[in-house]
């Protein structure tokens, strides 16, 4: 079958072309330009970007911040989501008290194009770059190569896994993903001893949506250990792909799994996501509260109603504002008087005792 | 000669031979926990917000367009169902704008793809890039709890996600749509349209038949589509997430490809999408029962897919030969 040669545009192709242009460019209008008081936000789908329009005024009108003029760089390796949300606001409310102009990228989890943010913004000569260190080669030469020409670098979140021996960046800032699993392997080992639970025979599963990740390999090595600390056998622990973060694919991979080894009674998930869907399916699958001994991390709607049933007996808070929020100030007095600090964000465990919180500052995006 | 006769019943009913087949295979190496009550339910509450898209898309394929805007139309019309829900307005009216903004994306992937005649792959690829952006613009990718605003709505609640006489709703709404557009593909004139359209588009519109229109009905009945399985699944999650819907474009291709339908469009049918619309969600829980590591179900997955398409592809040439 040939194709049919194009005619050239006609009047009604041009006519309904407007008009859609018009209608998207409305649409684009309403949704982006800034209101009064709030930061101008545009975004693209290959990576995200978020640009301060500019300082805010302060109550003292004509009073010079102490950032202003200056560009502070942010370049994650996240897909878009909740957590990365959080990250930003802090980023970029810090970005807003000193008056600097905020950048924010997300690279999808694609190495080479975190590299080419981070190229991008050396040769633009900015104040200060933070990046997530997800792997432990890919990263030495851009940074080296972004010291040499005079831009501070900092790791945030994620670190390559010799610290400041394997790569030159000049500090880190977030949570050692190791600690956190080990601090949440031994409270839930706790929890579930105290209930009887024999750790010798007893079978673990890890959920995790990125077994391949670094925060899992971490988080779960941490978990291992805590739990082996208690007394679990550590071959009697396995790992549980949930094969994407599509939430009904977790729940079907989650209420499959439980209901096909129901002597399983101590469970983890590594990520957001995993967390938040196992309460939903450890109740499809016909578990009790009691049933289950369930430690995760990251806190989502999901996580907070499953910690008040009782289902996850606590999730481990990042507090990946600080990552974003601390950044900056670090950046700033770096380039300002040469300080250099690594800064722990803390492994804050959130169970029945302090959930209450995260439901009112969740919405706002600090927690 | 029963050669092609055979060729042409089994390419008919690979969808349901593949579907009792895996469930024979995941029953008894399961040792019939996967047949276990709770499971059987959890599948029937899953499957159907999935496949409410794929017998939408599998119409779309017929009439030889593919649409890659599904994993954004759905988190977009779920993020526009909160906002709405959360200002206090009328359900009924919540609902009927929810499912408006599905068939008005439908209707510019369709118009897009018809009018400047370029291939939809390309145009549905930028209008899932384009609500992408601006969803994670406007929503800044939070999270939205809604379980608070649901609990006032417990007919909305019931309406989507409960149960009747034990059943997932979720599931009769399934066979409903299944049944409506089954009668209109194998039954009506519209479906002779949508296969004469894939099949042989100049020969269609020398017969009268207007493509671009069938062709533009097809994308709106998907953007349609994911309106509705982004209402079920944001009143059953409780919660708006911007992964709704992650992966579904593709895996709702896949599944339609599985229960038969062909990449160039014309050949392809609704019992088909339905039982392929259930095999990778079915395949995605079964592995989990199987004494074997579940990592790497994933590339499990990738098998059964790029197997059955090739298999597809062909015992179509083998019929086209004949």
């Amino acid at each position: 079958m040939t194709q049919e040669k194009p005619k050239g545009i006609s009047t009604t192709v041009a006519v309904v072309g407007i008009i859609v242009g018009i209608i998207i460019g409305a649409v684009a209008g309403y949704l982006l330009v800034p209101q009064a008081g709030v930061a101008t936000v545009t975004a693209t789908v290959a990576g995200p970007t978020v640009t301060k329009a500019g300082p805010t005024v302060t109550a003292t009108v004509g009073a010079k911040k102490p950032g202003e003029g200056m560009t502070f760089v942010f370049v994650g390796h996240w897909t878009a989501g909740p957590f990365s949300a959080v990250v930003q606001k802090g980023f970029l409310d810090a970005c807003d008290e000193l008056g600097a102009k905020g950048e924010f990228f997300m690279a999808e989890a694609d190495v080479a194009r975190q590299v080419r943010y981070i190229d991008e913004a050396v040769i633009r000569k900015v104040d200060g770059i933070v990046t997530t260190i997800i792997s432990d080669t890919a990263f030495d030469e851009p940074i080296q190569k972004a010291l040499a020409a005079g831009v501070n670098v900092i790791s945030a979140n994620a670190d390559d896994s010799q610290g400041a021996a394997g790569n030159p960046r000049k500090s880190f800032i977030g949570q050692s993903f190791y600690t956190a699993g080990l601090s949440l392997g031994q409270y839930v080992a706790k929890k579930a001893i105290e209930k009887g639970l024999d750790l010798k025979t007893q079978r673990v599963a890890i959920f995790t949506s990125f077994p391949s990740s670094p925060w899992h390999a971490e988080r779960g090595r941490g978990i291992r250990d805590g739990l082996v600390q208690a007394g679990a056998d550590p071959k009697n622990i396995a790992d549980v792909d949930c094969i994407s973060e599509e939430l009904a694919t977790v729940e079907r991979v989650q209420t499959g799994y439980l209901t096909a080894n129901r002597d399983i009674k101590l469970f983890f998930a590594t990520d957001g996501i995993t967390t938040d869907r196992f309460t939903i399916s450890a109740k499809a699958a016909g578990a009790k509260p009691e049933d289950v001994f369930f430690g995760g991390f990251d806190l989502t709607p999901g996580t907070v109603d499953g910690i008040m049933d009782g289902y996850v007996l606590a999730s481990i808070d990042q507090q990946q504002y600080l990552q974003g929020y601390f950044a900056v100030y670090l950046l700033y007095l770096m380039k300002k008087y040469e300080f250099v600090s690594d800064i722990d964000t803390g492994k804050a465990l959130i169970d029945k005792s302090n959930v209450a919180i995260y439901q009112e500052l969740s919405p706002q995006k600090i927690r | 000669m029963p050669k092609p006769f055979f060729l042409k019943f089994y390419i008919e009913y690979i969808g349901i031979f593949l579907f009792i087949g895996f469930l024979v295979f995941f029953t008894l190496a399961s040792r019939y926990a996967f047949l276990s009550p709770a499971n059987i339910r959890t599948l029937l509450k899953l499957i159907p917000e999935f496949g409410i898209v794929a017998v939408a898309v599998g119409l779309l394929m017929i009439s030889g367009e593919i649409d890659l805007s599904v994993s954004s139309t759905i988190p977009s019309c779920a993020y526009v169902f909160s906002l709405l829900f959360m200002a206090g307005m009328n359900v009924f009216l919540i609902v009927s704008v929810v499912l408006g903004l599905g068939l008005f994306i439908g209707l510019i992937n369709g118009v897009i793809t018809v009018r400047a005649r370029i291939p939809s792959f390309m145009t549905t690829l930028g209008t899932m890039m384009l609500l992408r952006g601006i969803l994670y613009a406007h929503s800044g990718m939070l999270t939205i709890a809604m379980r608070r605003y649901l609990v006032d709505e417990p007919l909305l609640v019931q309406f989507f996600t409960g149960e009747v006489a034990g059943v997932p709703v979720q599931f009769l709404w399934f066979i409903l749509i299944a049944l409506i557009f089954g009668i209109v593909l194998h039954f009506h004139k519209l479906g002779w349209w949508i296969y004469a359209t894939g099949g042989n588009k100049e020969a269609a519109r020398a017969m009268g038949i207007k493509t671009d229109l069938v062709k533009t009905i097809c994308f709106m009945l998907v953007g349609l589509l994911c309106a509705l399985s982004a209402i079920m699944q944001i009143v059953r999650v409780e919660a708006f997430h911007v992964v709704l819907g992650n992966l579904y474009d593709l895996q709702a291709i896949a599944a339609c490809v599985i229960g038969g339908a062909s990449l160039f469009g014309g050949i392809g049918g609704m019992p088909g999408f339905v039982w392929g619309s259930a095999i990778i969600p079915m395949v995605q829980n079964g592995i989990v029962f199987l004494p074997v590591p579940v990592a790497g179900t994933t590339a499990f997955v990738g098998i059964v897919i790029v197997f059955f398409a090739l298999l597809n592809t062909f015992i179509e040439r083998r019929i086209a030969r004949r």
